[in-house]
């Protein structure tokens, strides 16, 4: 489970802010207002406008003491949907994880020289003891889970509530989202209950154009209102954009490796 | 003194102007009081066992755990479709309350499923089971998984737990209810239709409170009730009833305004303030009108209020500052305590009682001064002095016979006294019926107990050797009696390690210790068993009685066991782990079964590496491997000769295997794995051999399923590391709530004697002062010492232990008991006694009554705690002050105070009508009244008539 949340963190949520690509159109620099769901799928566009990526991220979450912990990998991914996430340092360096599909997970375990494959279904849990849930992590389309509502507009930014689509059982029932107009990402996502209570807030920020169509955050950070404010971020430290990343890296065997 | 009393008579205008200005003050500053639910400032500050289950429960985040208990309905269990949906909405709702950290319940709790080619995590119920069969399948499951029975559901399946943790640092809301009553609000939404239960510190914290403050509401108007009906039926004025309630009210506001203004938390301690205050501090009010009215009832015709009010308060004056200093020392002797919030208590009393004597030295001489009373008709005040007198002459005459049996009652009692047991039992602050005590029971009757014994072990949780320390301290706590489940991060890991298809064993290396935490770590109900850092450990030891016996069978063994670094648990070791794992709690194996045990642990050992079955085992693998996606690809020409050699382990197979591959680099990674499966299986194998001779050496049949899994995890250990493994300094605190109570008991016990050391000694030198002779202030203190020494041996023959509520007794009745015997001597010291009972004596009387109606309203409590306090606080007020009216005549013998000239006896003293020295042969006349009897009240004038206006 922690394996395929951690191959998440070190793909997807990079993947979904990799790709803002689109510049916004000249209809809508002349004061066009798009609907919610035209904004939405503006931002699914970007997320998923994708073929391959490296990532070297790093994890930090703030412990009760004050003090950060960190993980550090590496995640190669390749649309669509193969991912390998390679640790780099600390207690699990050589630990690798493919992931096949969303609940087919592939684990190379060192100490043990196995690989074992993991079928993960669990919702609901956080990712290595940070504030990132499964969920949060895992988006890679917002179109499909929920409906839109286009509730406020500044220079820079379009807001929306997004609401879970019928059917669509979700960690958090209600978002609402800031859309930056200009790389049509989210710059800030706030997770609230069906009454609409605040119980996370997710900030994605400094944004920079690593490619000539291509903006990303360098920092992720999520703060959980039910536990004190309880903090924890993601570090982008370099990504490579569409580097023709080889179809046998992505394999049980390369896993191993 | 005398100015003070004059303050009141001479400028009553301006007493009261600032009286109410400090009102209004005191009024803003009760509004700034904050009210204190935690529980835990409760616990004394410096006691060992306290720090160190203070400190285990910040760890480990035991503390602040809300428990929702949910019983299906009659003959169902909690596995229908409608309960399962309804535990997974509920469990929705706490999770997304601001102030909950994470949430364990039969729908939140994660489930590793081991499978050929790898590990499945799933929910452990993933929702509604769809159909009979679903459903039954489902409840097999559950009851199946060993962490989960008796932890998250009941063994039968009919109750379940859902867990909630509150965020360590979540600051109440103001805006926001208390968390744990938008937790039940949940609760009773989502789970309404089935019988739940609430336990856990929150629920406690609330329900104590809730109790308290019920308690407050409901017993205040009483003991007002109980004060306006006692004092109009002495004084038939209502205005000096008034009079008498206002004064006390006011100190009471006073008092809880400079407690608001001074940043104090209103605790559930100092919630009982209003009764307690009105209970020891009415009775200066009621003294002071008392002598007003006598007074005032002789005086001459002419003499205003305001000089009958002087000429009273110079005569009550300073028995009265002597006995409320003396009742505020009882309650200022608290300060001893260790437990802040009994401090602020016995301080806010004292001074609420200190606040009454003022108010009622310069308040109440005030509103006399102001609006003048006439003296009161008492015509039921002679018949208690009457009353009195007749007593006092009863024990003048059998002094000794009362003196000796006093004596003697209290030599009889002190060993009872001594066998009183301190007992901090936290289910004896919960009345029945309430939320604590119903999840009390139904953590006994449906989980096999509720208390915990937790033992905290600190070392590198990453070393195979300290694991295995873990795992047998386990088999430790399971033989111990009384002891129904206990749980460590031994069984999650074990049961990662199946799911990773590394056998269901300890790890065997550190790195294979870093790579199953790595799974474990994500699991938010994994931090109740493991620090963050993996340098601590907490094993929970669930248990249905005997708890402190526990306790300390789990302290000498951690003790002896972790004096000296720990390696590689030896033979005879893991033989006595065994032995300790098939016994059943409380009855070890016999000496012989141990015996054969650890004989045959010694001779144990893997299959040898031609055995035929590992052979076989070994080529099946070999089989396995060859065929998995992963498989190094072969070479077509080499395929079939080189899979031959591997599968049956051929001389040089692995360099055939490589030869044969298109990426050799990918065979070594195979073979590696290929070789750990044989190792693996190996082990097995003589894992499930071993079991078998070792069921047999202890002649134990066909063992639970769960100890089967336990037994197979210390024989796998029999067979030692791949590696030699490190040595492990460890150590280990013995904690939860037993020690809890231990420490609480020795606490309570520690306070109470410093805090009645204290009050006798302050007393004591109190009465030396005003009297300048031991023997007077040893006769004055007797009532009370006699009455604590009665009180605990009867409490000590009835088996009524000492909580922290009855252990202010003592201070309390030392302070406020002396309080009748200093009023009596003062004015024996200037009166007869005959007068002294007639006059003072239904005042001193009616004192008594209020004092000790007071506390007993307390007993009306619902809280048994503030029940039994009630009960021995207005007891102890009632003995003493029977007491006194018994000890002090036979102690002072038939010629009372020597000092005072007008005491029968000594002759030619002012007065003398008292009658013969000797009561046996009494020629005096019956005693007066006051009120039927003018002329008693002109003679009580003469006798007194100096002593009135001259006190001195």
């Amino acid at each position: 489970m922690r394996i395929r949340l951690l191959l998440i963190a070190a793909s997807l949520i990079p993947a979904s802010l990799a790709r803002a690509d689109i510049a916004p159109p000249p209809s809508l620099a002349k004061a066009v207002v798009p609907s919610g769901p035209e904004v939405l799928a503006r931002l699914d566009k970007a997320i998923n406008a994708f073929k391959d990526a490296v990532w070297e991220s790093k994890l930090r979450i703030k412990e009760p003491g004050g003090q950060w912990r960190e993980l550090a990998f590496t995640t190669y991914q390749k649309v669509p949907g193969k991912r390998l996430v390679r640790f780099t340092g600390g207690e699990n360096k050589g630990m690798n994880v493919l992931v096949e599909s969303a609940d087919t997970v592939y684990v190379y375990l060192p100490e043990f020289k196995k690989v074992r494959r993991m079928g993960t279904h669990v919702k609901n849990q956080n990712f290595g003891g940070s504030d990132f849930s499964s969920e949060d992590m895992s988006q890679t389309s917002y179109s499909n889970a929920f409906d839109a509502k286009l509730v406020g507009e500044d220079a820079t930014t379009y807001i929306l509530e997004l609401s879970a689509k019928s059917g669509q059982e979700r960690e958090f029932a209600k978002l609402k989202m800031w859309v930056g107009k200009e790389h049509s990402q989210a710059t800030r996502i706030e997770y609230m209950d069906a009454s609409g209570k605040k119980l996370k807030t997710e900030e994605r920020v400094e944004y920079k154009k690593d490619s000539p169509e291509h903006w990303q955050p360098t920092r992720i950070t999520v703060t959980d209102h039910r536990k004190s404010d309880h903090m924890s971020e993601i570090v982008f430290l370099t990504s490579k954009i569409d580097s023709g990343l080889p179809d046998d890296l992505f394999t049980v065997r390369s896993l191993q490796r | 003194m005398d100015r003070l009393s004059r303050l009141g008579t001479g400028r009553p205008v301006l007493v009261l102007c600032v009286a109410a200005v400090v009102a209004i003050a005191a009024a803003f500053g009760v509004s700034r009081l904050r009210q204190e639910e935690d529980l835990m400032v409760f616990l004394p500050s410096r006691d060992p066992d306290v720090l160190r289950f203070q400190e285990v429960s910040r760890r480990f985040g035991a503390l602040r755990v809300a428990l929702i208990g949910v019983e299906a309905p009659t003959g169902d269990d909690v596995f229908s479709p409608e309960l399962i949906g309804k535990i997974g909405r509920a469990s929705d709702g706490f999770r997304d309350l601001i102030g909950v950290d994470r949430v364990v319940s039969l729908t939140t709790t994660a489930d590793i499923v081991a499978g050929p080619e790898g590990a499945e995590i799933t929910p452990l119920v993933a929702g509604p089971p769809a159909g009979d069969a679903a459903r039954a399948a489902l409840r097999k499951k559950v009851l199946s998984r060993d962490h989960i029975v008796g932890n998250v559901v009941s063994a039968d399946g009919r109750a379940t737990m859902l867990m909630v943790f509150l965020s360590e640092k979540s600051a109440p809301d103001p805006k926001e209810a208390p968390i744990e009553e938008r937790i039940r609000a949940v609760a009773l939404r989502e789970l309404a239709g089935n019988n739940l239960v609430f336990g856990g510190a929150p629920f406690a914290a609330r329900a104590i409170y809730a109790e308290a403050q019920g308690d407050v509401a409901r017993l205040s108007p009483i003991a007002l009730l109980l004060l306006l009906g006692v004092v109009l039926l002495a004084f038939r004025d209502p205005v000096g009833v008034l009079l008498t309630v206002i004064s006390v009210a006011y100190s009471v506001l006073v008092l809880t305004g400079v407690m608001g203004w001074y940043g104090e938390h209103w605790t559930v301690a100092t919630s009982t303030l209003p009764v307690i205050v009105f209970a020891s501090g009415s009775s200066y009010a009621v003294n002071v009108l008392g002598r007003y009215y006598l007074v005032r009832a002789a005086a001459p015709p002419g003499e205003s209020s305001a000089d009958s009010m002087s000429a009273g308060l110079r005569i009550v004056g300073p028995p009265l500052t002597i006995a409320s200093f003396t009742s505020a020392i009882g309650f200022f002797s608290f300060i001893a305590t260790d437990v802040r919030p009994m401090r602020t208590f016995g301080i806010a009393c004292g001074a609420g009682v200190l606040l009454c004597w003022l108010t009622s030295l310069t308040i109440v001489p005030a509103v006399i001064a102001l609006w003048p009373r006439k003296a009161a008709s008492s015509v039921a005040l002679h018949r208690l002095g009457d009353g009195m007198w007749a007593l006092w002459r009863w024990a003048v005459r059998r002094r000794r016979p009362v003196l000796i049996t006093a004596t003697v009652g209290a030599a009889l009692l002190v060993w009872p006294m001594l066998k009183v047991r301190v007992r901090m039992d936290p289910q004896a602050f919960f009345r029945k019926g309430s939320d604590p005590e119903r999840a009390h029971r139904f953590l006994v009757e449906r989980f096999g107990g509720a208390t915990f014994v937790q033992i905290a072990l600190r070392g590198d949780f990453d070393e195979p050797a300290a694991l295995r320390e873990v795992a047998r301290l386990e088999a430790e706590a399971r033989s111990l009696k009384g002891v129904t489940q206990v749980q460590s991060i031994v069984g999650p890991l074990c049961l990662v390690s199946e799911g990773m298809g590394a056998g269901g064993r300890l790890p065997l290396t550190r790195g294979q210790a870093s790579n199953l935490y790595f799974f474990l770590q994500s699991q938010p109900e994994l931090r109740a068993f493991l620090s963050e850092d993996r340098k601590s450990v907490l094993v929970h030891v669930r248990v249905a009685e005997h708890g402190l016996q526990v306790v300390e069978a789990l302290e000498a063994y951690v003790k002896a066991r972790y004096a000296a670094p720990r390696g590689w648990p030896s033979r005879e070791d893991l033989a006595d782990r065994i032995a300790r794992l098939l016994a059943a709690p409380g009855r070890p194996l016999s000496e012989d079964k141990r015996v054969q045990l650890r004989r045959t642990a010694r001779v144990l050992d893997l299959p040898t590496l031609n055995d035929p079955a590992y052979l076989r085992e070994c080529e099946h693998l070999a089989r396995e491997q060859l065929q998995r996606v992963d498989a190094p690809a072969l070479r077509a020409e080499a395929k079939v000769a080189a899979e031959l050699a591997v599968e049956r382990q051929s001389e040089g197979w692995r360099e055939r295997w490589r030869a044969a591959a298109v990426v050799p680099e990918d065979v070594d990674l195979a073979a590696d794995s290929l070789l750990q499966g044989f190792a693996e299986h190996r082990r097995r194998l003589g894992i499930e051999r071993a079991r078998a001779v070792l069921l047999e050496a202890a002649q134990v049949v066909d063992p639970p399923p769960a100890t089967r899994q336990r037994l197979d995890v210390a024989i796998d250990d029999l067979f030692g590391p791949p590696a030699p493994v490190a040595e492990v300094s460890l150590s280990a605190e013995v904690a939860g709530e037993p020690v809890l109570d231990r420490g609480f008991s020795r606490a309570v016990e520690r306070n109470q004697l410093r805090s009645l050391g204290v009050a006798i000694v302050l007393v004591l030198t109190c009465l030396l002062a005003l009297f300048r002779q031991p023997r007077l202030a040893l006769i004055c203190i007797a009532p009370a010492l006699l009455t604590l020494i009665y009180q605990s041996g009867f409490m000590g023959l009835a088996g009524v232990p000492i909580d922290l509520g009855t252990s202010l007794v003592g201070g309390i009745a030392t302070g406020a008991g002396s309080d009748f015997a200093i009023y009596c001597m003062w004015h024996l010291r200037h009166e007869k006694a005959e007068d002294v009972c007639h006059s003072v004596g239904p005042v001193i009387l009616v004192s008594i009554v209020l004092v000790s109606l007071g506390f007993v309203v307390l007993a009306l409590g619902r809280s048994p705690v503030m029940h039994l306090f009630g009960t021995l606080a207005g007891g102890a007020m009632a003995l003493s002050a029977l007491l006194t009216c018994i000890i002090l005549p036979a102690a002072l013998g038939p010629t009372g105070d020597p000092r005072n000239p007008a005491n029968p006896g000594n002759s030619g003293g002012p007065g003398g009508r008292g009658g013969s020295a000797d009561p046996d042969h009494e020629t005096i006349q019956a005693p007066r009244g006051l009120a039927d009897d003018p002329s008693g009240v002109e003679n009580v004038g003469a006798a007194g008539t100096s002593n009135l206006h001259d006190p001195g």
